[in-house]
């Protein structure tokens, strides 16, 4: 093989993987291609204030679906507050949209795990419906301007380093004229 | 108001840990069966009656319903993984395409979790209660990508205790991928030692 081609082969192979590769593999986040826009809803929490998607905008915004029954779910709510004690009200919303579930029982699971970031009620599942979720829990991750840039389908960690880098650059993108 | 939601709260939460904890605890069901194929991996384990009942009962389903999916349903724990770095192909998951067969008999599609809800309906079981049960069963069509990883009740319709063998499928890309599981168990009536 010509060194010439075979330096280029391999110039190729190592963009695509740093690239493509790495894109699809971050954190077990789902790049989302062409950042669709996030469906608006209205929804309340367990304490009764309402909360429209649309009044976030300008900041990026974690949207999760879950059950008080689903062990997943249960599994990534530390993380969750700990990414909300850190970075919520410095550029991130977290936005948990309860499934189903009636707000005392809510409310009550809320307190007894001490999580201190909204828990709206879908107890119709119109809004999970609306948004195509799958399977418990479901989480996106939206820009400034309400479109989903990545998409996750499972539990996650939350506060890990690498994720929570991601986020801080999506904040950024706001701060950029 | 918030103590009766207590209870029921509580009820849950331990109907939780009894499900997280069954691949660990083989005494009250059948081992917890595996697939993997490549970074894609499949776990299946029956549950007991009795906690598939009162996952129901406390999402507020009747007694004689919640009674019917447990006694009828012969419903496994169905866990889907696939590894963050295990490639870039989709994998979709299609549970139409699946097919049990009990000892002595022939291959037959699963009762699907729409065929379910249908019966729901007709039988007047609360909103909530169907919500609850079209969330907790694991989905008839999912696509998986690298991270993605999902689980949810399946229920394979049988009597309890039926032995049974199970032909799960996936499409990896382009790639029809299935496995024969033979001599699987639904849970039996009598749970515990």
């Amino acid at each position: 093989m010509n060194p010439m081609r075979c330096v280029l082969f391999f110039l190729v192979v190592a963009i695509w993987t740093a690239t493509h590769g790495t894109a699809l593999a971050f954190n077990g986040l789902l790049p989302m291609s062409n950042r669709p826009s996030a469906k608006e809803f209205a929804l309340k929490d367990s304490e009764g204030r309402l909360h429209a998607l649309s009044q976030y905008r300008g900041q990026v915004v974690l949207v999760n679906f879950w059950a008080t029954w689903c062990p997943p779910c249960l599994k990534e709510m530390p993380s969750m507050e700990r990414l909300w004690k850190e970075m919520g009200g410095k550029g991130l919303v977290i936005l948990a949209v309860n499934i189903g579930e009636s707000a005392d029982n809510v409310e009550y699971f809320g307190f007894s795990h001490n999580l201190t970031f909204p828990l709206l009620l879908d107890q119709e599942d119109s809004t999970s419906r609306a948004w195509t979720v799958r399977g418990l829990p479901t989480s996106y991750l939206l820009d400034s301007q309400g479109r989903i840039v990545y998409q996750a389908i499972g539990e996650r960690d939350w506060d890990d380093p690498d994720l929570k880098k991601l986020i801080i650059k999506l904040i950024q993108e706001v701060k950029k004229p | 108001m918030l103590r009766v939601e207590r209870s029921k709260f509580w009820m849950s939460v331990g109907t939780l840990l009894l499900i997280l904890l069954l691949p660990v605890s083989s005494s009250w069901t059948g081992e917890a069966v595996v697939v993997r194929d490549g970074g894609f991996s499949l776990e299946l384990v029956a549950l007991p009656l009795d906690a598939v009942d009162s996952f129901f009962l406390a999402r507020e389903f009747p007694a004689t319903a919640a009674r019917e999916i447990a006694e009828h349903g012969c419903v496994h724990k169905l866990a889907a993984a696939y590894d963050r770095d295990a490639g870039e192909k989709a994998i979709t998951v299609d549970l139409a395409t699946w097919r049990v067969r009990p000892a002595s008999g022939s291959w037959i599609p699963l009762a699907l979790k729409e065929t379910w809800a249908e019966s729901w309906k007709k039988q007047n079981v609360p909103k909530p209660a169907q919500i609850a049960f079209r969330w907790a069963l694991f989905p008839t069509q999912q696509t998986f990508h690298p991270g993605d990883r999902n689980w949810g009740m399946l229920p394979v319709g049988f009597a309890p205790g039926t032995l049974f063998d199970l032909n799960a499928v996936w499409q990896v890309g382009e790639k029809r991928s299935e496995t024969t599981l033979t001599h699987l168990q639904c849970a039996s009536l009598k749970t515990g030692p």
